[in-house]
């Protein structure tokens, strides 16, 4: 079959469609295809059909153009159709795939449509239902994968983040060709993310597009494409943008240098540290473990110190302050020893820099607060010195002492340390003014906010599963009877732990006299959370009481809903008989709740 | 009584919703009265609204595959969250005292009980047709196709190239005539047309040139349809007008695009039915059809039987959306005792009023796998005899059983026994998501010699016919490519 003429004859009546069949009649370039037409058409009758079809929309008026040009087009479109073309050429090689793990294809629409919708259209909630999914290893239904891949240039910045930091890892070099076809150099939001993840996932692969994106991208991909550099065969090119005039290009350009160990770009950083861009450079002069430049460091910081020492115009003392705790922050995350033994001279002239008055802005003082907090996060032998040094501590400075103290001692060692600022005598009327009183609160805070249990645990966990760390160790049971023996409900309630007698039996006489006095569902929500988290045999008539007091009265109570989470399942019946005579709104709220009680294992 | 779970519950809740709402009743104490019928057959009681008077509920199991749930509340939600509650509370062992069924409902349940032997009974007897009323609306159909050939042929002496959004909106609004003169499947169709010159939102808006440039070829496709039903639809309704007694067109599908809603009873009376079928989900999607207005719950289905591949299609209007339940992807094998088919060629709609279920075993799969076709050529040779008719489903959907699943340069490929190839594409091929790309995600061992689920579409403008894959069929399981 000649399918060439019959493609001309489509191509000329798709023209005349175009421009509208008022301009079909008489068309001289579909008036010379007859011949050739009706020639095909002595040896297959369908060409001399389509010859006939032609003449009528030649042959054709203003009103009959239409049809005449509807009927030849059906007529060719049907055998057009017929003559598809099918295969393709070359050999035949196997698609690279990687294997996503588990089997992923037998998620109902039902369920895998809400997550599909988080991910492509805009609204609150999505984040968590996102991350939820996450944690369920939902992701690895790979019908996802578009999504996801869309989700990196998703409105809201944190759910683009999390999708490249989180999610698109799973899926390994498979997204890689997807990730290239969509990367747009000159875009921001997230054409960025899409650099880094190909780096990440493919470094030799996509040097070349990092290499394109650092002439012709946008600022924010040319950032992230620096950053990705880090060969020896980039150091002239770094060293370059080391100069850019873009504060952002030059700090990416030193977070680069900082993995590079060579002489010149050692020498670009220790120009930025003795320069203006100390800022700028202080996260890769961190990271850098170049002995020269260590060394550099120390002499800029230990010059500065003799400096301030020595400086009389009160208007010098903060710029030089500012600088030395620059210097000094680029030493954090540090082992050496000569990081260590300068640390600890400065920790050694506190008092001499505690006297130090800067005006408006920085005092020596805050030299010293960045001091204390570089030996708790420093090695075992800063935190012990600054441990040993309690005693002499400012209130405020103590709170981190007792975290370095808590990270490095046997619990039972650091009870004893700290326990007596806990039980001092105070004069409770002079409060900030008594430093023994300031001392004391510095401890209870400490206690308070280290704990787990302190704050609204639930809401917590909701919302920040991913970043919540526990990982302070146990703290000496000791410090439980002392909250109880002195009368603090609020340490109680933080440190209080399934078992303990007396712990109960002070919760019991507080529920009372708080339930007594309360005026809303408020005022008694931390104790019932409190006697719920210990497990209080009173806790499920306490939650019970307290419903009955105020369920009515209450709009809203949605934490206190939550807590009925951790109450036994046996307590099931006994809410739910409450139910009824809540109001519609609440008892909604507590069905959530009960339901979750319900699915518990 | 049937055996009735939380899940049988939440299956058939219309949306979670109701689901949760029907759950809480149960919960807050609403229903003060929970009762079943001394032959367990019915579930009635009352549930406490925010009216005076309860609600007045009842389930009722008579006909365990097509229970009947009534309710004296004014949801159109069905069944509504109290039939839905009362199912939870049964489910959930609460205490029903047996009691007499009351009167009122005892009527209805014989009202519905000798409505069901009537259907039966008149299963058998012709059905009555009012001829003079039916004359009347093939009349207003013939006048409907001629304002289909009037707007026609105005697209086309228009030209494509010249038409814009103002046009397209002025012409959906005359297109409301179709509707009007009882021809929604043609008002469809016009909509189809119209509809290339909108966005993805369905919203006319000025396109640029080069997207225009792509819808040509279409476009023309599509006016070549609406001037094939005009012919088609005008010989059928005059067939029809000459002789009143003679039915809906079987042979092909010119009664659904003239918008003809078939009657299960119709299928039936036509002989459109198998009996005893077990059919298995291959794929499910649900789009939006800016063109209709509504939303399309698509299944392809596979009857173990005989392979023949079949969709269901469940349409939710945007109006009504809220009350009519979706379909969901179904993982087992539905048994159904009355298959009925809808007429058309290669994957005509399915219907079925209540089914069973039972778990998919390996066995159902090798039987789906021994149903694909293994010769590319011959199913090439079947797409393309189908693909000329102007009314023909552009997009037909066939199972093949590949050799092998490659790559040649940039293209996906299916190779058969013999070395035919099929090129796999996404283009043009809207209704599901792209799924060409996960391929990659896929393991290595699904790339030989299992089954393919796959559309075919030619390309118009390439003239390449090619394939989107759906799903793949191995050994082991399902894979779905696309949702």
């Amino acid at each position: 079959m000649s399918i060439a003429i019959l493609t001309e004859v489509y191509d000329e009546m798709r023209r005349l469609a175009i421009a509208g069949s008022v301009v079909a009649g008489g068309d001289f370039r579909l008036k010379k295809l007859v011949p050739a037409l009706e020639q095909a058409g002595a040896k297959a009758p369908v060409f001399a059909k389509v010859a006939e079809a032609v003449k009528a929309v030649v042959a054709s008026d203003e009103k009959t153009s239409g049809p005449a040009l509807l009927e030849l087009t059906t007529l060719v479109n049907a055998i057009l159709y017929t003559q598809g073309e099918t295969g393709a050429p070359g050999n035949l090689e196997a698609i690279e795939t990687i294997d996503l793990g588990a089997p992923t294809a037998q998620v109902g629409a039902g369920v895998i449509k809400p997550l599909l919708e988080a991910l492509t259209t805009t609204g609150s909630g999505r984040l968590e239902l996102i991350r939820d999914a996450h944690e369920r290893g939902a992701f690895r239904d790979l019908r996802l994968v578009k999504a996801a891949l869309d989700a990196l240039d998703d409105t809201y910045a944190e759910i683009g983040a999390f999708i490249a930091d989180r999610v698109l890892p799973l899926y390994g070099t498979a997204i890689l060709p997807e990730l290239r076809a969509r990367f747009d150099m000159k875009g921001r939001g997230g054409h960025p993310r899409r650099l880094r993840l190909m780096h990440a996932l493919d470094p030799a692969g996509s040097r070349d597009t990092v290499k394109q994106a650092l002439d012709g991208g946008s600022k924010e991909v040319k950032i992230v494409a620096i950053e990705c550099l880090g060969e020896p065969d980039d150091l002239s090119y770094l060293l370059e943008q080391s100069t850019a005039k873009a504060q952002e290009v030059r700090q990416a350009a030193y977070r680069a240098l900082a993995v590079i160990d060579d002489d010149g770009a050692i020498a670009v950083l220790q120009k930025a540290l003795e320069g203006k861009d100390l800022d700028l450079a202080a996260g890769a002069l961190r990271t850098n473990r170049n002995p020269k430049l260590l060394s550099r460091l120390l002499a800029a910081a230990d010059g500065e110190l003799a400096a301030l020492a020595k400086v009389k115009d009160k208007k010098d003392i903060s710029p030089r302050i500012t600088r030395l705790m620059s210097l000094l922050s680029c030493l954090g995350g540090r082992d050496d020893r000569e990081s260590e033994a300068f640390v600890l001279k400065v920790f050694g002239k506190r008092d001499e820099l505690a006297k130090i008055k800067g005006g408006l802005h920085f005092s020596g003082s805050d030299v010293n607060t960045t001091v204390v907090h570089l030996m708790v996060d420093g090695t075992n032998a800063l935190s012990a010195a600054l441990v040993d040094a309690h005693a002499t501590l400012p209130p405020n400075d103590l709170w981190v002492c007792f975290q370095a103290a808590r990270r490095t001692l046997p619990a039972a060692k650091v009870y004893d340390i700290f326990s007596p600022y806990a039980t001092a005598k105070v004069d409770e009327k002079k409060k900030q003014r008594d430093d023994a009183w300031a001392k004391r609160e510095a401890i209870f805070d400490a206690l308070g906010c280290l704990s787990p249990t302190f704050s609204p645990v639930r809401y917590q966990v909701r919302s920040q599963p991913a970043d919540r760390e526990d990982e302070a160790p146990a703290l000496d049971p000791r410090w439980l009877d002392l909250a109880i023996e002195t009368n603090h409900l609020g340490l109680v309630m933080s440190l209080i732990r399934p078992g303990h007698d007396a712990a109960n039996a002070f919760l019991e006489k507080n529920f009372r006299e708080t339930f007594k006095s309360a005026k809303k569902l408020e005022d008694c929500q931390n104790i019932v959370g409190c006697m719920i988290r210990a497990g209080h045999p009173g806790a499920e008539d306490a939650y019970v009481a307290v419903l009955e007091k105020f369920g009515k009265k209450t709009d809203y109570f949605g934490y206190y809903a939550t807590l009925l989470v951790d109450l036994p399942k046996s307590a099931i019946p006994r809410l739910e008989a409450l139910i009824p005579s809540l109001s519609e709104k609440m008892s909604d709220t507590l069905l959530g709740s009960l339901q979750e009680l319900r699915m518990k294992a | 009584m049937i055996a009735i779970d939380e899940g049988y519950v939440d299956s058939a809740a219309p949306n979670p919703e109701a689901a949760k709402n029907g759950r809480g009743l149960v919960l807050k104490n609403k229903f003060t009265a929970l009762n079943i019928s001394a032959d367990a057959t019915i579930l009635f009681g009352e549930c406490q609204g925010s009216g005076k008077e309860p609600y007045r509920c009842s389930c009722d199991f008579a006909r365990p595959d097509k229970p009947a749930h009534r309710c004296s509340c004014p949801s159109r939600q069905f069944p509504c969250k109290h039939c839905l509650g009362l199912m939870y509370a049964y489910a959930q062992k609460k205490k029903f005292t047996e009691a007499a069924v009351p009167e009122d409902l005892q009527a209805k349940r014989e009202k519905l009980q000798a409505r069901a032997e009537k259907k039966d009974a008149d299963a058998d007897k012709p059905r009555q047709v009012n001829l003079p009323a039916l004359a009347k609306k093939i009349k207003a159909q013939l006048d409907g196709i001629d304002v289909l050939e009037r707007l026609t042929g105005d697209l086309v002496r228009l030209g494509i190239g010249n038409m814009n959004a103002k046009l397209a909106r002025e012409m959906e609004d005359q297109a409301k005539q179709l509707g009007n003169a009882y021809l929604p499947g043609a008002q469809a169709a016009l909509h189809n047309y119209t509809k290339l010159f909108a966005g993805d939102d369905g919203k006319f808006a000025e396109q640029s040139s080069a997207y225009r440039e792509r819808i040509y070829s279409e476009a023309l496709d599509q006016l070549s349809r609406l001037h094939a039903l005009v012919k088609q639809g005008r010989a059928y309704l005059k067939r029809r007008l000459d002789d009143p007694e003679l039915k809906p067109e079987t042979d092909s599908a010119i009664a659904a695009w003239l918008g003809h809603a078939w009657q299960l009873r119709e299928l039936k009376d036509a002989g459109l039915v198998e009996t005893d079928a077990e059919l298995v989900q291959l794929a499910f999607n649900s789009h939006d059809d800016v063109a209709r207005q509504e939303y399309v719950d698509t299944g392809v289905w596979l009857t173990l039987a005989n392979g023949r591949i079949r969709l269901t299609q469940n349409f939710r209007p945007y109006r009504a959306a809220k009350f009519i339940k979706s379909d969901d992807s179904f993982f087992q094998v539905a048994q159904v005792k009355e298959l009925c088919v809808y007429p058309g060629n290669v994957n005509p709609r399915i219907r079925w009023e209540g089914m069973l279920s039972r778990p998919l075993e390996p066995k159902d799969l090798e039987t789906i796998r021994g149903h694909g076709q293994a010769d590319f050529a011959a199913v090439v040779k079947e797409v393309k005899t189908h693909l000329k008719g102007p009314l023909a489903d552009k997009q037909p959907i066939h199972a093949l059983n590949f050799k092998r699943l490659g790559r040649a340069g940039d293209t996906l490929i299916a190779e058969d026994a013999k070395g035919e190839r099929l090129a796999l594409t996404d283009a043009g091929m809207s209704e599901e998501p792209p799924s060409c790309h996960l391929l990659s995600l896929l393991p290595r061992d699904s790339f030989a010699g299992n089954t393919l689920i796959a559309r075919f579409r030619h390309d118009l403008d390439t003239r390449k016919l090619q394939i989107k894959p759906l799903s793949i069929v191995t050994r082991s399981a399902i894979i779905r490519l696309t949702l």
